[in-house]
């Protein structure tokens, strides 16, 4: 694809293009709101004169099928793009449309639907649209759950970022606190253990520390429940983990990971040592780093 | 001597132009979304690609 990109920028193509595009090599930066996976390599965003996002696509892939077809690179790109500017809504067109049929199923439907077809990105931007026009919606809790569900989708698929994961445990642990027999509860619980604490140290303790407050007498029986169920996923995926690092070699990719969710504070402080942090996992492993020390202190 | 000096003096001109005439921008995509929007003109970002790179 690096090869194909080269033949892509000084064709005649990509000049004619010009005439009916702007045109930006945005370089690292996705452009804002529009979250990309880090490491992901070569996209197209294709924007509306509005500034509406139409379409979204892996660049490779999209090029591959042409070319597949015997078109060259630059040919190919040009039907990538005339390709998406005939997507027949923007994803600020699916946004709008929620709210105006006060976040109707069929609108939700339609909106995650933009969103597959722009293969996720714009999510976490749509995530916090549902949150904040919630208000406006005939049921507000569940759009605040969709919110929820669609920003651990994004969590999931595209931001490692540890700013995001904080938020999206601290999102899900309020909403489970206000509204803990709603029927996305039980979900939104799973969600999470296996994105929100993804990246946690000591899964199993981080599990019984939220359910502390659910599991006093004073909680409600579907607060007890859910306690329940948290410190049951918690225990599951550090006994999961456990399982895996038994057949892992000392430097299989995801090993530390899995040292850190089973919080083995020792063998996580050796793993970092022997590992060069970089980029969106330096805050990971400084938090691990630090909550490894804290408990081998406490041992001492 | 003179002509050397002149060279030198023309090559920020030059990579200017050069600049100028390439089809696309380069970095700072969102002030490029900006003023693609203002003048209502459609746009293509691609995302990872530098003047490098592609």
């Amino acid at each position: 694809m690096k090869d194909a990109g080269a033949v892509l920028l000084p064709s005649q193509q990509l000049i004619d293009l010009s005439e009916r595009y702007a045109i930006c090599l945005s370089g690292k930066t996705a452009p804002a709101g529009y979250d990309i996976r880090y490491r992901q390599f070569y996209w197209l965003l294709l924007f509306d004169p509005d500034g509406e996002l139409r379409h979204a696509c892996a660049l490779g892939e999209a090029l591959s099928a042409g070319v597949e077809r015997g078109l060259g690179v630059a040919d190919a790109f040009v039907e990538v793009v005339d390709a998406a500017a005939k997507k027949p809504s923007t994803l600020q067109q699916a946004q709008r449309n929620y709210v105006s049929s006060a976040g109707s199923a069929d609108a939700f439907t339609a909106l995650r639907e933009k969103l597959m077809d722009l293969q996720r990105v714009g999510q976490l931007q749509t995530a916090d649209m549902l949150a904040k026009t919630a208000a406006a919606t005939e049921d507000p809790v569940r759009s605040v759950a969709r919110g929820l569900i669609l920003e651990a989708d994004a969590c999931s698929h595209q931001v490692i970022a540890h700013a995001s994961f904080a938020r999206l445990r601290d999102g899900i642990q309020r909403f489970l606190s206000r509204h803990p027999d709603h029927d996305e509860a039980d979900g939104l619980v799973d969600l999470l253990v296996e994105v929100g604490m993804k990246y946690s140290f000591d899964v199993a303790g981080r599990c019984r520390e939220f359910a502390a407050p659910w599991r006093a007498t004073s909680a409600s029986p579907a607060q007890q429940r859910l306690a329940a169920r948290l410190v049951a996923r918690g225990d599951a995926t550090a006994a999961a983990s456990r399982e895996r690092l038994e057949s892992m070699k000392p430097d299989d990719y995801d090993r530390l990971r899995c040292l850190a969710v089973c919080g083995e504070a020792s063998a996580t402080l050796d793993a970092l040592a022997a590992t060069k942090s970089f980029g969106v996992f330096r805050p990971i492993h400084a938090e691990w780093r630090a909550a490894a020390e804290q408990r081998l202190r406490r041992k001492r | 001597m003179q002509r050397r000096l002149l060279t030198l003096a023309c090559l920020p001109l030059m990579a200017f132009a050069s600049a100028q005439d390439r089809p696309y921008r380069e970095g700072d995509v969102d002030a490029f979304l900006a003023a693609a929007k203002r003048t209502k003109r459609p746009a293509v970002v691609l995302f990872n690609f530098d003047d490098k790179s592609g």
